[in-house]
């Protein structure tokens, strides 16, 4: 897990280098491109990852629970695992974010060119971004397969992005409390609603249903951005200590 | 070294500066000294390359020939904020804030943070941004936005996000000032009252300042000496009241 944090780490910092250049969508676009590249460079070349076939069987760090004190334990196990990991980045991103660099994340957001002349390194920032970020989502994936326990490369479709995208939208864009209200959301009713597709077997085919959260997902994305632009939680001001300052200054 | 920053008291100068853009040269050919402690006015008609020469200077484009020399030292080569780093600070024509309080919007152009790094979250960084905060809102009064700091900038007005603006350029650190028409669109009387603190600053901190500005009056009141510019060169150079008298000016003005 400690190794896919480096390669993601690397590999983020790779994919900056073309895109530092980019504004807003373009930088998007190249990104999802340069995920598909390494998507298809996987499935046709088995030493990573075994290719097209994938692999069968990946050993997890705790697999020694199942035998020894049984599924249920095992399954508890990891969830508590990936709940500590997930509260730690949680509370990482949340300190940084009120730090005066998120300071400097939401100036280079609003205005490239006011934050570089104001002392930004744009180019720099840009590029440790993308590092944590992918460093991080490259240890969610580890925990994927560790909990899945195969790999099979028609589980990272683009589609998925498309997902995660949703799951910010809805929490609220700026707002990374947002983004785990609106995973939970997601996955409250893409599992919720699970038990409805085996009662619609006798009606429609079973790709049909099976191609139905891909229309959901795009329709609620439009939905969400026509009339819900901001999400469920709006952008929060930045707390750093200048504003106890302000707050003691006006009391006396 | 070729002796420059021995020259007396030039904080900023800028040598044989040239940018075409397509086929018209927005600035051609500019030499410019600011020196300490005298704020410089630049004017011109519209389109005679003032803003460039200002987008020149900061960094944010670069000449195609020409060298522009901070504290003696070549900075031509130097991005943006390298050269904000070093202590040159603009204001933008357009008010250009970020979509944050104005507290924020003052805070985030302080120089060197501790906080400002991926690893903040592990750092000490309270007692200097406290620190930072308190000079903030030192400046927040003298452009008079005390009241207004944990406003959102949108809410501001017109004339209060330039004030916003020419404040954040006086955060510590700055030697060099470049504004861009910093009273368009503020109440005469608080204009003149802005100028008077700005010129105070810029003679007790020995700060160099360049301001651009159409007004005469307010460039004839408030500027050591005024530079005169027209299709991209400067015309003329000199005392507020040499400027007045010149003939050239008088016509590129006028158009007579």
């Amino acid at each position: 897990m400690l190794l896919s944090i480096a390669i993601g780490g690397i590999a983020g910092m790779v994919a900056s280098y073309p895109s530092i250049r980019l504004y807003e969508d373009y930088l998007g676009i190249t990104l999802l491109a340069i995920a598909e590249v390494i998507r298809l460079i996987q499935n046709n070349f088995t030493a990573i990852a075994g290719g097209t076939y994938g692999l069968p069987y990946v050993p997890g760090p705790l697999d020694w629970m199942r035998g020894t004190y049984g599924t249920t334990a095992y399954y508890a196990a990891f969830m508590s695992l990936v709940i500590i990991l997930a509260f730690l980045c949680f509370l990482y991103y949340n300190k940084l974010l009120n730090s005066p660099y998120g300071r400097v994340l939401r100036a280079i957001r609003d205005n490239e060119v006011v934050a570089k002349s104001l002392g930004k390194d744009i180019s720099r920032t840009k590029i440790q971004v993308m590092v944590v970020g992918s460093a991080l989502t490259s240890m969610a994936g580890a925990l994927y397969v560790y909990f899945v326990q195969s790999v099979s490369n028609d589980n990272y479709l683009p589609a998925i992005t498309f997902v995660m995208f949703l799951m910010v939208l809805l929490g609220g864009a700026g707002n990374f409390k947002g983004a785990v209200v609106g995973a939970a959301i997601y996955e409250i009713l893409d599992v919720g609603t699970s038990f409805i597709s085996p009662a619609l077997y006798q009606y429609v085919s079973g790709s049909m249903i099976a191609h139905t959260k891909f229309l959901v997902t795009g329709a609620l994305i439009l939905l969400i951005l026509l009339y819900r632009p901001r999400g469920l939680l709006p952008e929060q001001r930045i707390k750093t200590g200048g504003w106890e300052i302000l707050g003691k200054q006006r009391r006396s | 070294m070729d002796g420059r920053f021995l020259a007396s008291n030039v904080v900023l100068e800028a040598v044989n500066l040239r940018k075409n853009f397509g086929g018209l040269a927005a600035v051609d050919g500019v030499d410019l000294k600011l020196e300490e402690g005298r704020v410089t006015g630049i004017m011109g008609p519209n389109g005679s390359g003032k803003t460039t020469l200002l987008n020149l200077l900061a960094g944010l484009t670069k000449p195609d020939t020409g060298k522009i020399y901070l504290h003696g030292k070549d900075v031509t080569q130097l991005g943006p904020h390298q050269r904000y780093n070093l202590g040159l600070a603009r204001s933008f024509q357009q008010a250009s804030l970020f979509n944050m309080s104005v507290l924020d919007n003052l805070l985030v152009a302080d120089r060197g943070s501790t906080g400002e790094s991926l690893f903040a979250p592990f750092k000490k960084w309270g007692i200097e941004e406290r620190e930072a905060a308190l000079r903030c809102f030192v400046l927040a009064e003298q452009a008079d936005l005390k009241s207004k700091l944990e406003s959102p900038s949108q809410e501001l007005s017109g004339g209060q996000m330039k004030l916003l603006e020419t404040a954040r350029a006086m955060e510590k650190g700055s030697k060099v000032i470049l504004l861009d028409e910093p009273v368009a669109g503020v109440l005469p009387e608080l204009a003149h009252r802005i100028l008077d603190t700005f010129r105070k600053s810029v003679k007790e901190q020995k700060l160099a300042a360049a301001i651009v500005e159409h007004r005469l009056e307010i460039l004839f009141e408030y500027c050591d000496n005024v530079c005169a510019m027209d299709r991209g060169k400067i015309i003329a150079m000199g005392s507020p009241a040499e400027i007045r008298e010149n003939k050239m000016v008088v016509e590129s003005y006028l158009g007579a």
